[in-house]
């Protein structure tokens, strides 16, 4: 109980008990009470209609009122009987004996079958839970060509398993925290004992602890409260709905925050790189990883600058381009009538309404849409001369870039922000201008810091360490990776001990494969 | 600031921006105009230069391993005296950042953007350094840390690029030049190198200062090598004599580049090494200006004082004359006299040299 409550012990008399039971959940509805004897002793169960299984709760009854013999029970004493058909009755495979009043009734409310008899001063918590759920999907915002397809669901004790499932290590532990004054929700730390830093953990339980809030149903709003910035844009804690990027995560000494209801988990501390890594890329070959990180960032570059880039060079910077292509430019915006800067923030600002457009509209109406962005922007904006054909052509580059580096919606989102900063500054200034936001966004980003961990590691600080850069522009294969990230992980560094693969190493040449260990 | 500790790394690249950022601008202009083809001897000449300033103030910096500069002055020579040369230290820096920043704004007056007045650059420019320096040393170090490569690859692209135009025979005849004349020389392009001095300002702030030396050392090798290859980039280009009459060479051999009908007048490559460059220098400057002025007048804090020295920096690169004949005059007979004959060189192996006869400090080397 995390809260400071009054505390109310459990009568004998199961007539005070249920009163004010009755009493708190006084008109209230979805309620039930269910009063029952065996043999003369009168028992009470209280549960959340619909929350509780009905295939269980009908075992319950089925095992009290018929296994239960009225003669043996009669012959324990009063108080003991609770604990007597607990041990010998029940068909549960978690049951909890409870003695305070209030906690009991916050049970009820945590999704919990509670039962009470008649002479017992105690109750018991049966979990019997169901919560409404739907099943496990594919991801939707992380979907990826290869590797594992489940995705978090809104049940925190189907995401633990699916975490659980994958990692059966014993040193995975998981702390529950119970959050939300009001909502009383489940809230699930997970580490890996020996591999996270213990004062990284120490340092998340107190900021878990330090969170006073009425309801949490969502892992943002947990991490809004425990951010290591107050206002920040760049998150600092990745937000995933995939189990073997979580897996991943608390391999490398990271800890994950799971929220009952919400199907994303939270892992920190995070870096900057790590928004830009997907999860395929370490179920493909890792030569074409490379190419394909490579094309990533260069889409970041162009998400972020090409439209700026446009607006500099066709305000300030002509003498850059050559000659053919100032000739065709100029030609192409000889009909637009206003500046380039005015130009390309109406196309910005058109193409950005029709992302959001694509997202808020009914799926069946999602077609009209499309049909209105490719040909009234596209064609008609041209042919009335608002804007020049090749910025639409920059327009569909940095939107297409946008979407392809987008392998965390959350960082793809701010670059639409940072797309709009570089174009008001190179409007400005032209290309200095731009350096000067590039140069004030990096010492933005290098004075971030994660949970005490830099945001730009392993680039800035950079690490002498061999290990720390194999996976931030390219990716080594598994066995070349031999160490976890040293500024995360705590203690047992050693990752990877497998043996690089050779076509030597075969039964049918033993003794080379030995000569070549003689020599190392 | 200063409560961020830097590593020996960190600290390498910082000092390679440093050392490497401004020095190819005015510099060949001036080597290879006195010395002609002969330039790349005054450069290596210059490199040794470079390299006993680091050994002098690293020997200084590990007598007094938790002071800096400015503040271990007065505990060798004396309060009085000491306090006068920490305020000139000050003061040299304040001019020389000044100054950096006054050539940097001229620079995109007359080249990209003449319409901008001057004040736009220097304003930007000194914000984005405050904000940077006073976000803490560890920042300015990290946000160098990517810079560098940058800076590198693009100095990589100038000089091997144009390589369609070079020929090595401009290169010949090999040591025509006096033996006096490269020397005197190697004392003007010594004097960019010895602003590796401004690491006394900041050992304080390394985890260890094992092998400093080493890597300062290994440092200035390394912008020496850079230097000669653009030198001799540009001589075998241009011929030594069309070098000398260019104001900045370095930016001409930019607009030469024309391989494969793509890469075309690659003079942005010039202005990001020159905008990112100065900006990791103006930041040095103004870090060091901070704590040397805490240092002389005894505050434990630097970091209020950033505001208003930015304010300085402005003052004086906006009042600064940047007359090209001017300033080119400047480099060549003040310059050396300023630089490594007396702040960079002279005073700190005198400064050494009192320490160890008086025995000040802790005595390991």
């Amino acid at each position: 109980m995390p809260y400071p409550h009054e505390f109310l012990d459990i009568s004998p008399d199961l007539a005070d008990n249920e009163k004010f039971l009755r009493q708190s959940f006084e008109n209230t509805t979805d309620i039930v009470f269910r009063e029952f004897y065996l043999g003369e002793i009168r028992c009470l169960a209280v549960w959340v209609d619909g929350l509780v299984n009905n295939r269980v709760s009908h075992d319950l009854f089925r095992a009290l009122m018929l296994d239960v013999k009225p003669e043996r029970l009669k012959q324990v004493p009063a108080g003991e009987r609770l604990d007597y058909v607990n041990k010998h009755h029940l068909p549960f495979y978690a049951t909890l004996r409870v003695v305070d009043m209030i906690e009991l009734r916050r049970w009820v409310l945590m999704h919990k079958l509670i039962l009470l008899m008649d002479g017992s001063p105690i109750g018991l918590v049966l979990d019997a839970e169901a919560t409404p759920m739907r099943s496990i999907t594919e991801p939707t915002l992380e979907s990826v060509v290869y590797g594992p397809r489940d995705a978090f669901v809104e049940s925190l004790r189907i995401n633990t398993a699916l975490i659980r499932a994958r990692l059966g290590d014993v040193k995975l532990k998981s702390e529950n925290f119970i959050l939300g004054r009001r909502s009383n929700t489940l809230v699930t730390l997970m580490y890996v004992e020996d591999l996270a830093r213990p004062d990284i953990i120490e340092e998340i339980r107190s900021r878990m602890k330090r969170i006073d809030t009425d309801a949490i149903w969502d892992v943002y709003q947990i991490k809004e409260s425990i951010h290591d910035q107050r206002w920040g844009l760049f998150p600092l804690m990745k937000q995933t709905e995939r189990p073997d990027k979580v897996v991943a995560d608390l391999l490398e000494g990271r800890f994950a925050i799971l929220v009952d209801g919400s199907p994303q988990a939270l892992t920190a501390p995070s870096l900057l790189v790590e928004f830009f890594q997907s999860a395929e890329d370490y179920y493909e070959n890792p030569i074409v990883t490379a190419g394909l990180r490579i094309l990533r960032y260069l889409s970041l570059f162009i998400a972020c600058t090409g439209l700026g880039f446009y607006v500099a060079v066709a305000t300030f910077h002509q003498e850059m381009l050559p000659i053919p292509l100032i000739f065709s430019v100029a030609g192409a915006r000889e009909t637009v009538p206003f500046p380039a800067f005015f130009e390309a923030l109406l196309l910005m600002v058109v193409f950005e309404l029709l992302v959001e457009a694509g997202i808020r509209l009914p799926r069946v109406v999602g077609g009209a849409v499309n049909i209105v962005g490719a040909l009234i922007i596209g064609q008609a904006a041209v042919q009335a001369g608002l804007v020049s054909p090749i910025l639409v052509i920059v327009i569909a580059a940095t939107a297409i870039s946008n979407f392809a580096v987008s392998v965390n919606y959350q960082i793809s989102n701010i670059l639409r922000l940072l797309r709009l900063l570089f174009l008001f500054f190179a409007a400005l200034l032209g290309l200095y201008g731009m350096s000067l936001v590039l140069l004030a966004l990096l010492i933005h980003l290098a004075g971030l810091k994660s949970f005490g961990v830099p945001y730009l590691a392993p680039l800035a600080p950079a690490s002498l360490i061999p290990g720390e850069t194999k996976d931030v522009f390219y990716r080594l294969p598994k066995w070349h990776i031999k160490s976890r990230p040293h500024f995360i992980a705590g203690s047992d560094l050693i990752r990877d001990n497998t043996q690089p693969p050779s076509a030597e190493l075969g039964p049918g040449s033993a003794t080379d494969a030995d000569e070549k260990g003689a020599k190392k | 600031m200063g409560d961020g500790k830097i590593s020996q790394r960190q600290l390498a690249y910082l000092f390679f921006t440093i050392l490497i950022g401004t020095m190819f601008f005015y510099n060949p202009q001036i080597v290879v105009g006195t010395t002609g083809q002969d330039g790349w001897i005054a450069y290596l000449i210059a490199t040794f230069w470079g390299i006993l300033v680091a050994l002098v103030i690293v020997a200084l910096g590990r007598r007094f391993p938790d002071k800096t500069l400015t503040a271990y002055i007065p505990h060798i020579i004396g309060k009085p005296l000491g306090k006068i040369l920490s305020l000139l230290y000050t003061i040299w820096f304040l001019f020389i950042g000044g100054g950096l920043l006054a050539q940097f704004a001229n620079f995109m007056n007359t080249t990209i953007m003449a319409s901008t007045p001057k004040m736009v650059f220097i304003i930007t420019f000194v914000a984005i350094a405050f904000y940077a320096v006073h976000s803490g040393l560890e920042v300015v170090v990290r946000v160098n840390e990517l810079l560098l490569w940058v800076i590198v690859i693009a100095t990589i692209m100038v000089v091997i690029l144009p390589w369609e135009l070079m020929d090595l025979r401009r290169m010949l005849p090999v040591g025509e030049t006096s033996i006096g004349r490269l020397l005197a020389t190697s004392l003007i392009a010594g004097s960019w190198r010895g602003e590796v001095m401004m690491v006394g300002m900041f050992l304080p702030a390394l985890i260890t200062l094992k092998n400093t030396a080493r890597n300062l050392i290994e440092t200035v090798f390394l912008v020496g090598v850079m230097l000669i290859a653009v030198e001799i980039s540009l001589v075998t280009v241009f011929g030594a004599h069309l070098v000398g009459d260019i104001e900045v060479p370095v930016f001409a051999l930019a607009r030469m580049i024309s391989t494969a009908r793509v890469l075309d007048r690659l003079e942005a490559l010039v202005l990001i090494i020159w905008v990112l460059a100065t900006f990791v220098k103006i930041c040095a400057f103004l870090y060091c200006t901070a704590q040397a002025t805490a240092d002389t007048m005894g505050f434990q804090e630097s970091r209020f004082l950033l505001l208003p020295i930015s304010l300085l920096f402005t003052a004086i690169a906006y009042n600064q004359t940047v007359d090209p004949a001017k300033f080119i005059d400047f480099l060549m007979l003040t310059w050396p006299g300023y630089g490594l004959l007396s702040f960079q060189l002279v005073i700190p192996l005198l400064l050494l040299v009192i320490a160890s006869l008086r025995g000040k400090g802790e005595k390991r080397l």
